[in-house]
């Protein structure tokens, strides 16, 4: 299962997203995910969604391979949709089994939520699927450059982040080796109390925490030895270039927040 | 253990951008009571193997017979716990499987998830310990403080405190110095030969190792096994070890530059020192002759 999930992962690719300069993609994942809780209005949800399956299509995911990837992170969708389908006290009463009482209020307001949050989910993925790790915090350290004048560590920032995004799967396939090493010794995840199957997690934990730091350690000697000394005056090998395909892509995601707002006033 | 793969194939993220077909279809089979060696590149399929038989990966297709058990693409995980008990396994770099607070007690993490009580498990932790050259007063030290060798050495402990009847070795010697390289085949190898049943396979690239220690060498390349050898015939067919760019170990290497340069048709099949000398006196024997 640990193999399939694609949360900072990057699949190569030549298609129409993958070309679009970094900081314009973030910039457009920034408008939708402030502007899709906006309104309420369903039209303005159906471009959202259309917006959302244009850029899936023309990334060129395979679905399958996406639709295995996301299905984990769609459990936290689905638990969303049901809190607030049963506490939501809205509306006219639809069913009523005893204790459980369910409004058409909590029906509707579930499942907004549950597709905004769903529309989310698959724009941000469709980001750092077409993004490397490096074009990623290449972009945000472009954007938070004014920051700078505040005082705050943007460069060290940016490089926390890509550092972090870039052990995520390291992370994942080292958790899966452990968890191997200890199976064949006789560990069990999957059966006992709640209890003792969290206990049986430490053994995997320990190890993993270890290695982590043994990690960080090695990282920083080795960005050391080759002279790395932070943001200033550093320059880039790899230059952003903002090609007409960025400018346009940004209106229509700017259209679609100014839509938005429009549609409450 | 008698071990069988029937036409086993095994693929990483099937249907995905990145799959990556391990096993394509290999058959091979390890008798029981020897000891087993797996060479190939990178990728060749050889960690997957080792892990089909053991039951952490099940086939996507085809047959895996150990021992008493068969395991097909259908078999379900409970049905194959009771063959954890029997075949061990030590993965490459092992000592990351470390984590109690002590040695003894994380040796003892093997035995206690197999049932066995306090007192017996730590009889068989230190049995195992002592097996692995650790001393008693490590054994209260925590697991973390260990040096490097010793680390390796406590977690194969981990694995043979299990009393397995198949050891399945990841390249187990990896990043060890020279000597602890030799003490450590010496280890399994008699480990391997105190009882008729136990069996072992290993995968390593220290043809050196392989030559002097294993009964037979499987080959593997692109997901297959493609050859399955007596190390002394495997070893001096110059030709296939070409083919497949496998190393030769240095002393079958030394004697074969040895013919190469005299023209003198001699038996280059000899794995440790004592045998290369006596070769090579009988070479220099036989060349003063001929003066």
């Amino acid at each position: 299962m640990l193999e399939h999930v694609i949360i900072g992962q990057y699949v190569p690719g030549k298609s129409f997203v993958h070309s679009l300069d970094p900081r314009a993609k973030l910039i457009a994942v920034i408008i939708f995910m402030i502007f899709l809780f906006v309104s309420r209005d369903p039209l303005v949800l159906g471009t959202a969604a259309a917006l959302t399956v244009a850029a899936f299509l023309s990334a060129g995911i395979p679905f399958r391979f996406f639709w295995k990837g996301i299905r984990v992170i769609l459990l936290i969708v689905v638990f969303t949709f049901l809190l607030h389908l049963f506490m939501t006290r809205d509306g006219t009463v639809l069913v009523s089994l005893g204790w459980l009482t369910i409004y058409s209020g909590g029906v509707i307001e579930g499942s907004l939520i549950a597709t905004r949050l769903f529309l989310l989910i698959v724009l941000a993925t469709m980001l750092t699927l077409t993004t490397t790790p490096v074009d990623l915090t290449d972009g945000m350290e472009r954007l938070m450059h004014p920051l700078n004048r505040f005082r705050v560590p943007v460069h060290e920032l940016a490089l926390t982040m890509s550092i972090a995004l870039r052990f995520i799967p390291t992370l994942l396939t080292e958790t899966e080796k452990i968890l191997k090493a200890q199976t064949a010794r006789g560990a069990t995840f999957s059966s006992g109390s709640i209890w003792k199957r969290l206990n049986a997690f430490i053994p995997v934990l320990v190890p993993l925490f270890v290695q982590s730091f043994q990690r960080a350690e090695e990282l920083a000697e080795a960005m050391e030895a080759r002279g790395y000394s932070g943001g200033e005056g550093r320059t880039k090998f790899r230059q952003l270039a903002w090609r007409n395909r960025d400018t346009i892509v940004l209106f229509v995601f700017a259209g679609f927040g100014v839509w938005s707002v429009l549609s409450v006033v | 253990m008698q071990l069988r793969v029937e036409n086993v194939s095994y693929a990483y993220m099937p249907g995905g951008p990145f799959e990556a077909k391990a096993l394509q279809g290999t058959s091979v089979s390890f008798a029981s009571g020897a000891f087993h060696a797996c060479v190939g590149h990178t990728g060749s399929g050889k960690s997957t193997l080792l892990q089909l038989l053991n039951g952490l990966l099940r086939p996507q297709e085809g047959t895996v017979y150990v021992g008493d058990w068969t395991i097909t693409p259908e078999t379900k995980q409970k049905h194959i716990a009771g063959l954890r008990r029997k075949a061990g396994v030590v993965f490459q770099f092992p000592e990351a499987q470390l984590f109690d607070e002590t040695v003894i007690d994380d040796v003892m993490y093997g035995p206690k998830n197999l049932g066995f009580k306090n007192d017996e498990a730590r009889r068989l932790a230190e049995e195992a310990l002592a097996r692995t050259g650790i001393s008693t007063e490590l054994f209260t030290r925590s697991p973390f403080d260990l040096s490097g060798g010793q680390m390796r050495r406590a977690a194969i402990a981990g694995v043979l405190a299990m009393e397995p009847e198949l050891l399945l070795l990841d390249e187990p010697t990896a990043g060890l110095d020279p000597a602890g390289r030799e003490s450590m085949m010496e280890l399994f190898r008699s480990w391997q030969q105190e009882q008729p049943e136990r069996t072992i396979v290993m995968i390593s690239h220290d043809m050196n190792a392989v030559a002097r220690y294993a009964d037979t060498v499987t080959v593997m390349e692109d997901g297959k096994a493609i050859a399955q050898k007596a190390p002394h015939e495997l070893f001096t067919d110059a030709e296939l070890l070409e083919r497949h760019q496998l190393e030769m170990p240095d002393t079958v290497r030394l004697l074969y530059r040895l013919r190469e340069a005299s023209g003198v048709n001699m038996d280059i099949s000899a794995f440790d020192e004592k045998e290369t000398f006596s070769r090579i006196l009988a070479l220099l024997k036989g060349g003063v002759q001929d003066a």
